[in-house]
C-alpha cells in the first residue's frame, strides 16, 4: 500500500516586491510516486505584459518533466516556445513567450506556462524559477516578483518485492490487459534508480 | 574687448613662476597647458600658448607643411555607404564665455549626462535638461584660485559611477602645486556637484621652477579594479620628460567617502614607445565590459606607421596593476594635421583665422567587447595629415592578436574640407547583468572649409556594412575668432583639445546609442571674445534592429520561425546565427523573438 504522508508547497519570495507577483503553484493533490501532475507558473496582478523567458530547474532524482504547454496569460500568440527538457540535470531551458503585433500587453491574472511532471520518488524537489526575463509592451523589462516552490513527493511504505510479485501473479488471471503489468514493472525500475542515486 | 580671469593669473604664477612679471606687466591673454584665458592686449612672446608637444620645432613644422593636393577620382565607383547614423536627441552644452577651448568630455550614465569643459561641470538628465553646474574648482573642492585643466569623465557600468579627473595645479603657500585632482559620484544618479567624492594627488610631480614637473593632458580609462591616468610629465619650463600612467584603486561599494589614504596609488614612469623611444600621451581605454586586464594605446609623436598598444594586469594582492611593455600595431602612416580653414573674415576684412587641429594625438579610447568578432576590441581615432590637409582615422583594434580588426577614414579626396577633434565610441550597452550590441560604432568630429564655417558632424559603422556617409549635426552661423586666434605665430585658434563620445549603459531595447559632446562657434562677430560653445547629442549607429531576419523585405512567420530555431543560443555557440540575434546582445532571446514578433502584422499567429 502506498501512503501520501505529505505535499507541501511553500514559497519564497526572490524579488522586490512591486509589479507581478509569478509563482510556481502546484497540483491540488499530492503526488505520489508514479503520478503525473502539473506544475502551473501562475502570474497574479500582472501588468502589460507582453514577453516572457525563464528556466526552470527541479531536482532529477525525484521528478521527471514530461511536456512544458503555453498557459493562458498569452494563449494564442503562437509566440510560445516550451523550452528543452533536459531531466538528467533537471532543467528545462528557455521556456518562452510572446505576443505578436502592436498590441498592448496582458494586464491581469493566469498562467504563463504548465510543466507536466512525473514524480520519480519520494522526497522535496525544489522549484526554481531562473534566468527570467518580463518585458513589457515598449519591449522594456519589467521587475516581477518571483515565489518559487517546493514540492514533496509522498514518502511510499514499500511492500518486500516477493510479496510485490506474488500479488502480481495473483492478479493476472484476473487481468486482460497488458498494460497494467507493464506499468508496475516500470514502478519497480524507478524506485530502484532512485535508491541508487547519489545524494 | 578685453575680459579679466584673475584666477588664471595666480595659476600662472604658480606654474611659471618666471613669467610672472611679464605676465602681469603686459596684462596678457595667457595660455596656460590648453586652456586659454582672456586678458588684453594679446602679446605673449614666449608664455606658452601651444598644445605642449615633444619637440615644438618638429610640431611647427609639420603644421606648415604645404596642403595635399586633390587625389585623382578613383577610377573604380565607391562602394556604397552603410546605413546613416540618427539623431536622437541634441542640446546645447555647458561653455564658460570667458575661456577657451573648452576641453570638452561627457559621459552618459543610467540617468545623468555628466559634462566637463575646462572651467565648468554640468549635469543633465537624460532628456537634456540641466539639474546642476558649478566651476570646475568648485567641483572639485580646489581653491576658488587653482589652475585646472584638461578635465576628464566617464560612466564605469562595472562600479556603476562617474569617475572624473583634472589637471590642478593646487595653491598652496611657497609655490607651484602640481597633481591630479580626481574623484567619483556616490550613486549611479549624481543630481548635484555635491553628489561627488573629491581627492588630490600628487604622485612625483611638483617641485621647483624650472625642473619642476607637472602632469599635462591627464586621460582617463579604467580597468575592472582600478583608474588609469596617463599624463604627460612637462618640467615647468615645458620640456617634455615622458609619458607616464598613474594608477588609482577603485572606492568600496557605498555612498560614502572613503577616506584618501584608504586608495591605493602609484604612478608608472617615462613609459616607453615599441620604438624604444619615449611614449608621449598614453590613452587609457575605457572600460565597458568589466575584466581585470585593461588597455593603453598611444600614437608616435610626430608620426609613424604604428600604434602602440599596452596591458594593465592584476599584480600581487594589495599590490600594484603590471604594465607590459608596448606592443606595436601597424597602421597606415601618418603625420600632424595642418590647421583647417574655416569661412568668413576678421572684423578687419581679413581671412578668419585657421582652427587648430591638434598634434596626432589620439584622443579616446574603449575596450568592449565586439559580439560580431567575439573579443574585446579596442576603439581610437585621431586627426593627422590628410586630405584636404587633416582628415580623421579610426580603427578598431584586437589588442590580443596586435592587429588591426578593421579601421576607416573621413577625408575629402578633393582636398576642401578639413576633419579634426573626432572621438569615437562603440555601441556597447552594458548595465547589471545585461550586455548587448557592441558591433557598431559612431565617431562625432569637427568639419570646416574655407566656405564653411566649423560644423560637428558624425558617422557611423553597423557591423561589417561600410561606413556611412557623413551627417551635419549642427552649424556654426560664423567663424570662430577670438584673442587667442592671434596669439601664436601661425595665427591658427586653439581648439578642442578634444571631443567626447560615450556608450550609453540603457539605450531603448532596438538599438544602441551614442552620447557626443564637441564644440561649435557661436560666430559673434567680435574678434575680441570668446565664440566656442559645446554641443551635446545623441545617436544610434544607424541600424535599428529588425524583424526582418531573413532580409526579404517583409516580416513575417519565417522570420518567426528562425529565431525560434536557434533560440538560446549565444554567439560562442555552434549554431548561433547573427542575423537572429536582433539587438546583437551575443545571446538570441525573447528580446529578440519579441522584436520580430511586435511587428508581425496584428493577428498574426505563426505555428
Amino acid at each position: 500500500m502506498i501512503k501520501i504522508i505529505s505535499f507541501l508547497l511553500f514559497l519564497a519570495l526572490s524579488a522586490t516586491c512591486f509589479a507581478g507577483v509569478i509563482s510556481v503553484v502546484g497540483p491540488g493533490t499530492s503526488p505520489a510516486v508514479a503520478d503525473t501532475f502539473t506544475i502551473n507558473i501562475q502570474g497574479t496582478g500582472i501588468v502589460d505584459l507582453y514577453a516572457f523567458q525563464f528556466d526552470l530547474s527541479f531536482d532529477p532524482t525525484l521528478l521527471a518533466a514530461n511536456a512544458t504547454t503555453q498557459g493562458t496569460l498569452l494563449a494564442g500568440s503562437g509566440g510560445f516556445l516550451p523550452g528543452v527538457i533536459d531531466n538528467i540535470s533537471g532543467d528545462i531551458t528557455f521556456i518562452a513567450d510572446t505576443l505578436s503585433g502592436l498590441v498592448s500587453g496582458v494586464t491581469g491574472d493566469g498562467t504563463l506556462a504548465a510543466i507536466s511532471f512525473t514524480a520519480l520518488a519520494p522526497g522535496t524537489s525544489a522549484i526554481t524559477l531562473n534566468n527570467f526575463i518580463f518585458l513589457d509592451s515598449n519591449l522594456t523589462d519589467i521587475t516581477e516578483t518571483i515565489e518559487n516552490g517546493i514540492v514533496t513527493v509522498a514518502e511510499i511504505a514499500m511492500p518486500e518485492p516477493p510479496a510485490v510479485l506474488l500479488f502480481c501473479v495473483g492478479l493476472l488471471p484476473f487481468i486482460s490487459k497488458r498494460r497494467l503489468l507493464i506499468r508496475i514493472s516500470q514502478s519497480f525500475r524507478t524506485t530502484g534508480s532512485s535508491d541508487e542515486a547519489p545524494a | 574687448m578685453c575680459r579679466r580671469y584673475s584666477r588664471s593669473l595666480v595659476a600662472v604664477e604658480m606654474l611659471f613662476k618666471s613669467v610672472k612679471p611679464a605676465c602681469l606687466l603686459l596684462a596678457t591673454c595667457v595660455s596656460v597647458n590648453s586652456i586659454v584665458f582672456a586678458q588684453s592686449p594679446p602679446a605673449l612672446g614666449t608664455l606658452p600658448h601651444e598644445e605642449l608637444v615633444p619637440d615644438p620645432a618638429a610640431y611647427e613644422a609639420a603644421k606648415s607643411a604645404p596642403r595635399p593636393l586633390a587625389r585623382r577620382a578613383s577610377p573604380t565607383s565607391p562602394i556604397p555607404p552603410g546605413p546613416s547614423p540618427k539623431i536622437v536627441m541634441s542640446f546645447e552644452g555647458i561653455y564658460d564665455p570667458s575661456s577657451t577651448p573648452p576641453d570638452e568630455t561627457s559621459a552618459i550614465g543610467p540617468t545623468r549626462l555628466v559634462e566637463f569643459i575646462n572651467t565648468r561641470l554640468g549635469i543633465f538628465d537624460r532628456h537634456g535638461i540641466l539639474l546642476d553646474s558649478g566651476s570646475a574648482q568648485q567641483f572639485t573642492g580646489a581653491n576658488a584660485s587653482a589652475f585646472v585643466s584638461d578635465p576628464q569623465i566617464l560612466w564605469d557600468p562595472s562600479s556603476q559611477r562617474f569617475y572624473y579627473t583634472i589637471y590642478e595645479n593646487r595653491s598652496h603657500a611657497g609655490g607651484a602645486d602640481p597633481g591630479i585632482a580626481w574623484g567619483f559620484s556616490t550613486t549611479s544618479s549624481p543630481s548635484s556637484l555635491s553628489d561627488f567624492c573629491n581627492y588630490f594627488s600628487r604622485f612625483t610631480y611638483g617641485g621647483q621652477f624650472p625642473y619642476g614637473v607637472f602632469p599635462d593632458f591627464p586621460q582617463l580609462g579604467m580597468t575592472r579594479d582600478f583608474l588609469l591616468v596617463g599624463a604627460n610629465r612637462f618640467s615647468f619650463d615645458r620640456v617634455f620628460i615622458g609619458a607616464d600612467l598613474v594608477w588609482i584603486s577603485k572606492p568600496p561599494p557605498g555612498t560614502t567617502c572613503p577616506a584618501p589614504n584608504s586608495f591605493r596609488s602609484g604612478i608608472f614612469e617615462q613609459v616607453k614607445s615599441a620604438d624604444g623611444l619615449e611614449a608621449f600621451t598614453l590613452i587609457p581605454a575605457r572600460q565597458v565590459d568589466a575584466n581585470s586586464t585593461g588597455w593603453v594605446v598611444s600614437a608616435v609623436f610626430p608620426g609613424g606607421n604604428f600604434l602602440n598598444v599596452y596591458s594593465v594586469r592584476p599584480g600581487a594582492a594589495a599590490g600594484p596593476p603590471l604594465l607590459s611593455s608596448a606592443a606595436r600595431v601597424n597602421v597606415p602612416e601618418y603625420l600632424i594635421p595642418v590647421d583647417a580653414q574655416q569661412a568668413g573674415t576678421t572684423t578687419s576684412g581679413e581671412p578668419a583665422p585657421l582652427l587648430d587641429t591638434g598634434s596626432g594625438k589620439l584622443t579616446q579610447a574603449y575596450a568592449a567587447f565586439d559580439p560580431r568578432l567575439g573579443h574585446i576590441a579596442i576603439w581610437t581615432a585621431h586627426a593627422v595629415y590628410g586630405g584636404a590637409g587633416s582628415e580623421i582615422r579610426w580603427y578598431e583594434i584586437d589588442p590580443s592578436q596586435r592587429r588591426l580588426d578593421q579601421s576607416g577614414v573621413i577625408t575629402d579626396p578633393s582636398a576642401n574640407t578639413f576633419f579634426f577633434y573626432g572621438s569615437i565610441a562603440p555601441d556597447r550597452a552594458v548595465h547589471g547583468t545585461t550586455a548587448r550590441f557592441g558591433s557598431n560604432m559612431v565617431l562625432g568630429f569637427n568639419q570646416s572649409s574655407a566656405t564653411t564655417d566649423v560644423q560637428i558632424a558624425m558617422v557611423s559603422k553597423t557591423g561589417a556594412a561600410p561606413q556611412s556617409a557623413s551627417v551635419v549635426v549642427k552649424s556654426s552661423p560664423g567663424p570662430n575668432i577670438d584673442f587667442n586666434c592671434f596669439n601664436n605665430d601661425r595665427g591658427a585658434c586653439r581648439w578642442g583639445d578634444y571631443s567626447s563620445a560615450s556608450h550609453d549603459p540603457t539605450p531603448p531595447n532596438n538599438t544602441g546609442q551614442v552620447w557626443l559632446t564637441n564644440e561649435w562657434s557661436v560666430g559673434s562677430g567680435d574678434d575680441n571674445d570668446y565664440d566656442s560653445r559645446t554641443w551635446n547629442w545623441v545617436a544610434t549607429p544607424g541600424r535599428v534592429a529588425s524583424g526582418d531576419v531573413n532580409g526579404d523585405g517583409v516580416v513575417n512567420c519565417t522570420d518567426v520561425k528562425i529565431v525560434k530555431a536557434v533560440f538560446g543560443k549565444t554567439c560562442n555557440q555552434a549554431g548561433y546565427n547573427s542575423l537572429a540575434d536582433v539587438n546583437q546582445d551575443c545571446a538570441i532571446d525573447i528580446r529578440d523573438l519579441a522584436t520580430v514578433s511586435q511587428q508581425l502584422i496584428q493577428g498574426t499567429t505563426c505555428q
